[in-house]
């Protein structure tokens, strides 16, 4: 169990926060909750959630998360299963809608106080496409890519998480990088 | 001599803040355009992520755990009457087989103690019982089902008195 200082309350890692909760412990789940949920807020929206589904979709990964909590293996990272649940979630989502999306366009339109409206215009625009092509990558490639890019695991717990090995992992992850690179340029 | 692999698989650790990169590796990355096109698109990734929605942690903890809640009970309350059905389907499945054996018919008891009686007997004894089980019956073929109409009540005891000996 990691110590932060001498003075301070030792930090409980995830295992031990989810062998609290399940014990009945509910300050756990909620310390869970606040050490994860941006993280998966974060993974859905730079996989294309739109903003207004984007607070359904995190606390219904939760809530699915913490019904079947004790299937979670303690080896698998905690964020790569969060992330693995908010993608199905995701999924089902977009099969729903069938892939209807509607596109805010107040951001544009707004003033901006720093830098050109042209600038901020360009900003958004890239980052609007990037999204887009995180988007289009295949499922499997798009999960492994943000749970590296955005999680910062490694390849034995993206494969764990997963459901993969770590070499297919790699692979899955080298195959998006190659892609993003096509669609930006 | 630092490869491009390499360089790649430590790129998540330092983009995400957990590591940072030693002096040969700053090298490379310096020299090599493909791991610069690389980590340079991981931070472009981690800013479209910063562009997130907030969530406010506690209002969802606030959300969440009462419905987990709820969700447990209403799996106890299912699993107790699915209980309880195998329970009742148990009791009518012994009630099926106990009531019929408590009713069963006296003629079966009787039937044991007759066969029991005939075990006892010895080859002239038995010879004698199925010489009066013959004697008994109207001396008709086994297969006339004609041969006992004709048989009045007196008559049809006396053929049942020969057949129990």
């Amino acid at each position: 169990m990691p110590v932060t200082s001498a003075a301070a309350e030792p930090v409980i890692d995830d295992a031990g926060l989810v062998a609290a909760y399940l014990t009945g412990d509910e300050r756990a789940a909620a310390e869970l909750v606040a050490r994860h949920a941006q993280a998966v807020s974060r993974f859905l929206w730079s996989s294309g959630a739109g903003q207004s589904d984007i607070d359904d979709l995190v606390q219904e990964t939760f809530f699915r998360a913490f019904r079947k909590l004790d299937s979670w293996r303690g080896e698998a990272s905690l964020r790569g299963w969060l992330y693995t649940i908010a993608g199905n979630l995701h999924r089902d989502a977009f099969r729903r809608s069938k892939g209807r999306q509607m596109l805010s366009i107040e951001d544009h339109d707004a003033a901006s106080e720093t830098g050109t409206p042209e600038h901020e215009f360009a900003a958004t625009d890239a980052a609007e496409r990037l999204r887009d092509g995180l988007g289009r990558l295949p499922r499997l490639q798009r999960e492994v890519f943000l749970a590296r890019a955005e999680g910062g695991l490694e390849y034995d717990a993206i494969a764990r998480a997963l459901g993969t090995t770590p070499g297919a992992a790699r692979v899955h992850y080298h195959h998006a990088v190659k892609r993003l690179k096509e669609w930006l340029s | 001599m630092i490869h491009d692999a390499h360089l790649s698989d430590r790129m998540a650790a330092v983009v995400n803040g957990r590591s940072s990169w030693t002096p040969a590796e700053a090298m490379h990355l310096a020299e090599c355009p493909q791991c610069d096109t690389e980590l340079t698109l991981l931070h472009e990734v981690r800013s479209v992520g910063d562009s997130a929605p907030m969530v406010d942690a506690a209002r969802l903890s606030a959300l969440v755990l009462p419905r987990v809640r709820a969700a447990r009970r209403a799996d106890q309350r299912t699993r107790f009457g699915a209980w309880g059905a195998v329970v009742l389907a148990a009791a009518a499945s012994v009630m099926l087989v106990v009531l019929p054996a408590v009713r069963r018919p006296a003629t079966e008891t009787m039937a044991v103690v007759a066969l029991a009686e005939l075990d006892g007997l010895d080859p002239e004894g038995l010879r004698g019982v199925l010489e009066s089980i013959d004697a008994g019956l109207p001396a008709t073929e086994p297969t006339d089902e004609g041969a006992l109409t004709g048989l009045d009540a007196t008559d049809l005891d006396a053929v049942f008195d020969g057949l129990e000996g």
